[in-house]
Parts: structure tokens; C-alpha cells; sequence
């Protein structure tokens, strides 16, 4: 049993290598041992199109200040870039093999690293951790979610460095989701603070964590510089200072990172690559990210309530002309899990190819053909007629919701477009959210797709619809029901494969949505900092203790 | 003078709080709302939970009447999305503000006055269809485009400028520097705003100059010279005094556009910001202050013309 889940585990992880090395069209020079030794020292200034509101990942409402956070503060676990969950702060990650996940899958016990401290000396233990649990499940404190910790039953701190979490009911993700996106925050600063008064502590914004760095200053608007912390937990690192320089406009970046005023950018825009491809000291890498562009259809709609019908549009789909024509060459989704990922099913391959013979044999059996030759099918005298909305002011979106209106229109389909300001495409139905509200046919629009795959459930369970999940095309299906349910439970990754697999299978089969295209993430760094490794995941500064800049010659 | 004064005053709170109100109504009931950057995957339990906390589940009215209620202690609120009070939030960022803003409002005086003056003096000569030319250029150019070429000829092309920033990383703080950071943005702002005080100047003074008490002077023998500074330009500027009192605000709301192109940390960037992570409190801050630096902007210039110009206290309504 323990043999099996460890060959799991390295398959997985292998496999994601393998994808993630294959699909990265790195333009730079690959880590070589000729980069000589690690020089200790200098000042990296790196540039970011978005400033953080405050650091602080429970509060925060957006993925702004990820890049800043991670090198401020430290996690449980954190996820590499080729998406292996590794430990941080914690000496192993907890198992069923290793007995940190009890037998019955309800206790989870983790070791704290005894050397972990906070920047102004005190040391980090298993206090801070449930003093962070309590700030998460504070009624008025205002965390974004409590998704995760909500199962939690009791925190037992037996001492200093170990910390036990009993759960209420089995909760398959608990590991991957436990202080992974969540830091752990110091009691004996912010104790004062526990309740409605946490948003508000200045903490926030000059905060003393347990990361790699140590906050120095942040100009608003300007600037934030962190420097290195000599007892950091996992070896201090080689940079004396990171500065991320917020430049809001992507051209203005560009003339900087020429002028050698940046050293790197976070994220450039596709349109901002070509100038800076010829420029010496500068390497571009164009890294896969876990979020994927698809269609999601109102399974309520009276013509797509008929899974042939949606399966039938997804065969008229060419997704591979989208990838290579719209999106630059990136990766087409077959499925929304990447093709080695072990929850992807085998038949994904195949089952969605972009054929119009089988496409139009679809809708015929549906009972839509084009009676009157106008190009348009027809059942009971009705055109097969439908809106394609998405988010306006993204011009790939635009164009691709123009290309499926063609690609769709060979099989007999109308489609007329729509663009939407996203706050109203993705807004609260009081709001008047179209997604949410369900006031749509078909939507194009973006799901990021964590690495552990217990989400799926919020956004294919039937019970999931909003207001209580994010099931926006009302798709119902008892067995994927089941399913999803029971895999949310199920900590063993073995037993949880063959049910991924099967949602999968249902899904293709189904066709609530048509996955389009893998995005990809683009940045450039200059060629004399070393160890950079882009993380679309866990943020590009994932590994900053390990960067290392190479003397200016 | 005082009573015309205290009229404009009990004027200008009821059109105050008129304001107020419709800029609450218009930002609440804008589409999206706080949580609209959240991770989409959030569930709808936590929503209601981060939306109860900051206050956003009362019925509109009692919120707006509550907001009011702090607006007039002199509390604009905390940030939704900071934490921090909207008032350290626009202390931190006025200077860089009324930096920028004001050094490109006094050289576009300048320059626009001393333009209008020359178009006036030979209207309809080349030298005065030239500036013209120019000075419509400048209006019609859209700010972004000048900026970025600014930056592409400046800063990409002969290095000569910093791209961005108020200030050069790691370096102490020197005027040069800051001048150094400063010569874009107030370019590109002073090429946009020129136009509109030369235009005015120029009309203005070809009126005033048509006037029959500068004729009168003419006929006395008056050198030109002193016609057009003693007679002719004092009228011409007065009407100036207006505009000069509409731009009050703009000098502490910033330039969305050119901080932006230009990184500067400013305050137009903070509305900006606000307004893109739906922070209520920091949005309707911003325009509160805004509004009444417009309502006093407005009341000194009128008070000021009035001062100028008795005729016009004469005619006022009481």
C-alpha cells in the first residue's frame, strides 16, 4: 500500500516535471554549473505592474501581493514549480505513511523547524500557528476564506514545535490547503489586534515576518525593499536586498528594464516581449501556468440543457488553430487537467477532436438539421441560436469568441457575441452578476486550476450552483456528484485517482465546458541573477532565498 | 462684499451634500463591489461573512447615511482594502500630487498667457496661425500617446530622462534629481494645458483691446506697451481667475493617466487603484474632498472676480 502510493507520488511529480520542462519555451540560458560559485551580495530591483494593498495573504483580496509575501513570510508548505508540494516551516509534510495523517484521516499532526524565527528574534512556534488559526476563524476579522480550516474541530499545541489539527470530517486537501496560501503570523505582535481590529493593525503594511527577507520600507505608489534576514530558517540568502518597483504601465516597464533600471519583470504582457528579445543581459521565459481559458455552457438553456448539443459544439471547436493563432503558441487544453497530471483520463485525448463530421451527426441526432438550407440548423422550427459572451477589454478573449463564432457557424450554429465588464460578467447576483445570475447561453472566461483537483467539486457538484458554489452553467450529474464528493474526502491519492479519472470521463462526455488553451505566464530577468525559477503556482519569488546575482561586469 | 460671500456659502452646502449623494449613489451602485478580485472561487459563506465585516450588508441608506456621518467629523473612513484611514492614504501621497500638478499648472500659466498675449497682439499672422496650430495640437493629442512617445525619445532613444519614478532608487534625495523625474510628466501635463489658457488669453485680450477706455488711452498717446499691461490685460485676465478656481481640484486629484504612464505615485493613481479594487470608502473619500475643493475653488474665484469687478457683487442675485 505504502510502496504504491509513493510510486504515485513520483510518477506524478515526474510527470509534471516532464510537462512543465517540455512545454517552458525558455529563451534563456539554462542553469548551467559554468554560472560559478554563488557570489553573496547586491541589490535585485525587480518590477511588477500591480502594488500590493497590504501583506497580509488572509486578508488579502487579490494575488497582488503574493510576489512581496513570499519573501517576507513563511509557510507550512509551499508548492515548487513543478508543482510538488515541499515543506517549508514544517519538517515533513504529514502522510498516512509517515503517521502524520492518523488511520481514520480526521488527526493531522506537523513539526514546526525548531530554527524558524521571526525577523526581530523571537522564535516561531506552535503558539504563532494557533494563534493564526484563530485570527482565520474570527467572525470579524475578515479573512477571504475560511475554506479548509472551517473542518477544523480543535488545535492541539503539545509543544512548541508540534501542532495537531483535529478534524470534524474528513477533508482530502487539508494538507495542500493548510498554510499554503495562508502565512503564519506572530502572536506576541499582533495578539492585541485578534477580532474586528485585525484589518486595521499597521502591521500590515511594515510587517516582521519569518521569511527569506526582512521588510526594510514601502513608498506608496513607488517602491517596497526587503533585506536579507542572516538566521533565515532554510539558510540565508545571497541578495543583501530585493526592491519590487511598481511600474503600472507595461511600456514604461520596457523602456526601464532597457535603461538596466529593472532587472526583471512580473508578469509582461504577450505585446511586450518583442522589443526586449534582442536585448543583451535580459532572458524571457514563457512559463505554462496552472489557468486555462475554456466555454462554460448553461446546462439550463433550453438548447444546451441536450448534452449532444454541447458535445457537438466542442467537436466544431479548433482549438489548436485558437492556441496557435490567438493565444501565441501556447498549449491547447483537451481537458481542464493537463495532460501528466494523474487526474487527467486518457481518453481526453481523443474524445473532443475537432471534427465537423461527427460534430454535425451530433446535432443531427439531436433532432437540429438545416430544414430551410439557410446554413442554420432548426428543431421544430426554431434556429439553433445562441449568445457567446466574455470579459471586454481582453483582446485574445475578443478574438477567440470571433473565431468560435465561425468555427461554430460551419455546423449550422448561430452565435451572436457579447462583451461584458468583467465586475458585471463575474459580479454577485444582488449585483446583477451575468454568470452567477445564470443569464447567459455560453461564457468564455478563465479558471485557474489548483493543483489538488477537491475544487472540482465546488464547480461541477449540482449543489454547487451559486450562491453556494461556483457551478455557473447549473451542470447536473448524480454519479460526477458522488464522485467529486467523495474525493473531497478521501486523503489517500490513490484511492482518489480512478474518481478524478471518472469525473474526467463524464466530463468530456458531458460537455458542460470546453476547455480551450493552457496560459502562459511571461517574464524576463536579467541573465545574471541565478536560480530563478518562475512558479505561475506558488508566485516567482517562491525560491528567492536561492537567487544569486552575478557580479555587474 | 460679506453678505454676497455668505450667500455663495449657504449655497454651497446644500450643493455639497447634493454631490455627496450622488457620488454614493453612482459607486455603490456601480457593478462588481469589493470581492469582485477575489479568487473567483471563494465560497458565497465567505463572501457574506467579509461583506458583513466591512459594513456592506446594511441597506444602502442607512450606509450612506453612516458614511455621512463620519464625512462630516472630518473622517473619511477606513480602506476596505488597506486598513489604513483614507485620509494617511491621501497624506501619503498629496505631496508627490501638488508636486507634479502644480509645477505643471505654474509653467502652463506662464507659457499660456505668454502665448496669448503675442496670438493677440497680431491676430491672424502667421506667428499667431502657428501657435494656433500648436496650441490646438496639444489639446488634441491624447496625453497617453504624448507619454509614451515622451518616454520613447527621452528615456528609450537618448537616455536622457529617467522613465518614471519621482525619484532615482538607492540614491539620497537631491533636487536635481527630483527635477531630473520631474521634466516628463510636467511636459506632457503643460503641453495639455497649455492650450487652454492661450486660447482664452488671446480672446480675451483682442476684446479687451477693442474696448473703448483702451481706445480712449490709445488717444492720449499712451505708449502700446503700457495700453496692453495697464488697460488692456487686467480685463483680460479676470475671466482667468474662474478657470484658475476650477483647477484648484485637479491639483490635488492628480492625472490619472499621465502618474500612471509615468509610475508616479500620486494621488490620481490611488483613485485609480481604488476604483479597480471597488475600496468605497477611498473612492468616495477622494471625490468628497474633490467636491469641495471644487464648490471652494468656485466660491474664491467668484469671490475674487467679485472683488475685481464691483459690477458683478452688484449684479448678483440675493
Amino acid at each position: 500500500m505504502v510502496r504504491r502510493r509513493v510510486d504515485f507520488r513520483h510518477v506524478g511529480a515526474l510527470g509534471l516535471l516532464l510537462l512543465l520542462g517540455g512545454c517552458a519555451r525558455r529563451e534563456s540560458p539554462p542553469e548551467t554549473a559554468a554560472a560559478g560559485p554563488r557570489h553573496r551580495g547586491g541589490t535585485l530591483v525587480l518590477g511588477t505592474p500591480e502594488e500590493p494593498e497590504l501583506l497580509d495573504s488572509i486578508l488579502m483580496l487579490s494575488k497582488g501581493g503574493q510576489l512581496i509575501n513570499n519573501v517576507l513570510f513563511s509557510r507550512f508548505v509551499v508548492y515548487d514549480d513543478s508543482l510538488r508540494l515541499i515543506p517549508d516551516l514544517v519538517t515533513e509534510i504529514p502522510t498516512l505513511a509517515n503517521g502524520g495523517i492518523a488511520p481514520d484521516e480526521l488527526t493531522y499532526t506537523y513539526h514546526l523547524r525548531p530554527e524558524a524565527q521571526w525577523h526581530d528574534g523571537t522564535p516561531l512556534t506552535s503558539a504563532d500557528v494557533e494563534f493564526t488559526y484563530r485570527v482565520i476563524m474570527h467572525p470579524d476579522a475578515g479573512a477571504e476564506s475560511q475554506q479548509g480550516w472551517d473542518v477544523i474541530d480543535r488545535v492541539d499545541t503539545p509543544d512548541a514545535h508540534t501542532i495537531v489539527f483535529r478534524l470534524k470530517e474528513a477533508y482530502a486537501s487539508f494538507v495542500s490547503d493548510t498554510f499554503s496560501d495562508e502565512d503564519v503570523l506572530p502572536r506576541h505582535l499582533l495578539q492585541d489586534f485578534l477580532g474586528a481590529e485585525f484589518r486595521h493593525a499597521p502591521f500590515h503594511r511594515a510587517p516582521v515576518g519569518s521569511g527569506p527577507f526582512r521588510f526594510q520600507e514601502w513608498v506608496a505608489g513607488s517602491h517596497l525593499t526587503v533585506t536579507r534576514f542572516e538566521a533565515y530558517h532554510g539558510g540565508a540568502p545571497a541578495l543583501d536586498a530585493i526592491t519590487f518597483k511598481f511600474v503600472p504601465e507595461a511600456s514604461t516597464a520596457v523602456v526601464q528594464l532597457q535603461a538596466g533600471e529593472l532587472h526583471g519583470f512580473d508578469q509582461l504582457e504577450a505585446a511586450q516581449m518583442q522589443p526586449l528579445e534582442r536585448v543583451a543581459g535580459l532572458a524571457l521565459y514563457r512559463t505554462p501556468s496552472q489557468s486555462y481559458e475554456h466555454v462554460d455552457f448553461n446546462c439550463e438553456h433550453p438548447f444546451l440543457s441536450d448534452a449532444r448539443v454541447r458535445r457537438a459544439l466542442a467537436h466544431a471547436t479548433d482549438r489548436v488553430a485558437i492556441a496557435r493563432h490567438v493565444y501565441d503558441g501556447a498549449e491547447p487544453a483537451r481537458a481542464d487537467q493537463r495532460p501528466l497530471s494523474p487526474w487527467y483520463a486518457a481518453a481526453a485525448d481523443t474524445a473532443l477532436r475537432h471534427n465537423l463530421y461527427r460534430s454535425r451527426a451530433l446535432l443531427a441526432a439531436a433532432g437540429w438539421r438545416d430544414a430551410d438550407g439557410d446554413g442554420i440548423v432548426e428543431r421544430n422550427g426554431k434556429p439553433l441560436r445562441i449568445e457567446l459572451c466574455t470579459t471586454a477589454g481582453r483582446p485574445a478573449r475578443e478574438r477567440t469568441i470571433a473565431v468560435l463564432q465561425q468555427q461554430w457557424r460551419a455546423v449550422g450554429v448561430e452565435v451572436t457575441t457579447r462583451l461584458y465588464n468583467p465586475a458585471v460578467l463575474f459580479g454577485s447576483p444582488e449585483s446583477g452578476g451575468i454568470l452567477r445570475r445564470g443569464a447567459f447561453a455560453a461564457a468564455l472566461f478563465g479558471w485557474g486550476q489548483p493543483p489538488d483537483p477537491a475544487g472540482m467539486q465546488t464547480v461541477y457538484g449540482s449543489t454547487f450552483a451559486p450562491p453556494n458554489g461556483q457551478n455557473m452553467g447549473r451542470f447536473k450529474h448524480d454519479r460526477l456528484d458522488s464522485l467529486v464528493a467523495l474525493g473531497a474526502r478521501v486523503a489517500d491519492p490513490v484511492r482518489r485517482v480512478p474518481l478524478y479519472r471518472e469525473v474526467e470521463t463524464i466530463l468530456l462526455r458531458e460537455s458542460p465546458t470546453i476547455p480551450l488553451v493552457w496560459l502562459v505566464e511571461i517574464d524576463v530577468m536579467t541573465t545574471r541573477l541565478h536560480g530563478f525559477r518562475p512558479n505561475p503556482q506558488s508566485g516567482d519569488t517562491w525560491n528567492a532565498h536561492a537567487w544569486w546575482l552575478a557580479p555587474a561586469l | 462684499m460679506l453678505s454676497y460671500a455668505l450667500r455663495r456659502l449657504a449655497l454651497a452646502v446644500p450643493l455639497a451634500i447634493a454631490i455627496t449623494m450622488l457620488s454614493f449613489a453612482i459607486v455603490r451602485w456601480a457593478p462588481g463591489g469589493p470581492l469582485a478580485s477575489a479568487d473567483p472561487r471563494v465560497r458565497e459563506v465567505d463572501r457574506a461573512r467579509v461583506e458583513r465585516v466591512l459594513g456592506l450588508d446594511q441597506p444602502l441608506v442607512s450606509q450612506y447615511v453612516r458614511w455621512l456621518r463620519t464625512l462630516l467629523r472630518g473622517d473619511l473612513g477606513q480602506s476596505f482594502t488597506t486598513g489604513q484611514p483614507v485620509t494617511t492614504m491621501i497624506g501619503a501621497r498629496l505631496p508627490a500630487t501638488l508636486e507634479l500638478m502644480g509645477t505643471a499648472l505654474v509653467l502652463s500659466l506662464v507659457i499660456g498667457i505668454g502665448l496669448g498675449i503675442v496670438g493677440a497682439l497680431r491676430p491672424g499672422s502667421w506667428c499667431d496661425r502657428g501657435l494656433a496650430v500648436v496650441t490646438l495640437a496639444g489639446l488634441s493629442v491624447p496625453v497617453f500617446w504624448l507619454g509614451v512617445l515622451a518616454i520613447l525619445v527621452f528615456s528609450a532613444t537618448w537616455g536622457w530622462l529617467p522613465a518614471g519614478g519621482r525619484a532615482t532608487l538607492g540614491l539620497a534625495f537631491t533636487w536635481g534629481d527630483r527635477w531630473r523625474h520631474l521634466a516628463l510628466p510636467v511636459a506632457v501635463l503643460t503641453v495639455a494645458q497649455v492650450p487652454l489658457w492661450s486660447r482664452h488669453v488671446r480672446a480675451n485680450l483682442i476684446e479687451r483691446l477693442q474696448d473703448e477706455h483702451v481706445r480712449a488711452a490709445r488717444a492720449r498717446g499712451i505708449s502700446e506697451r503700457r495700453v496692453i499691461a495697464r488697460h488692456g490685460l487686467p480685463g483680460a485676465l479676470t475671466p482667468l481667475v474662474t478657470l484658475l478656481g476650477l483647477q484648484v481640484p485637479a491639483l490635488f486629484t492628480g492625472a490619472v493617466i499621465t502618474e500612471t504612464v509615468f509610475a508616479w505615485p500620486g494621488l490620481g493613481r490611488l483613485f485609480h487603484d481604488g476604483v479597480a479594487h471597488f475600496d468605497y470608502p477611498r473612492v468616495l473619500g477622494i471625490l468628497a474632498v474633490a467636491a469641495v475643493l471644487t464648490i471652494a475653488g468656485n466660491l474664491a474665484a467668484d469671490l475674487t472676480c467679485a472683488r475685481l469687478d464691483p459690477r458683478l457683487r452688484l449684479r448678483a442675485p440675493s
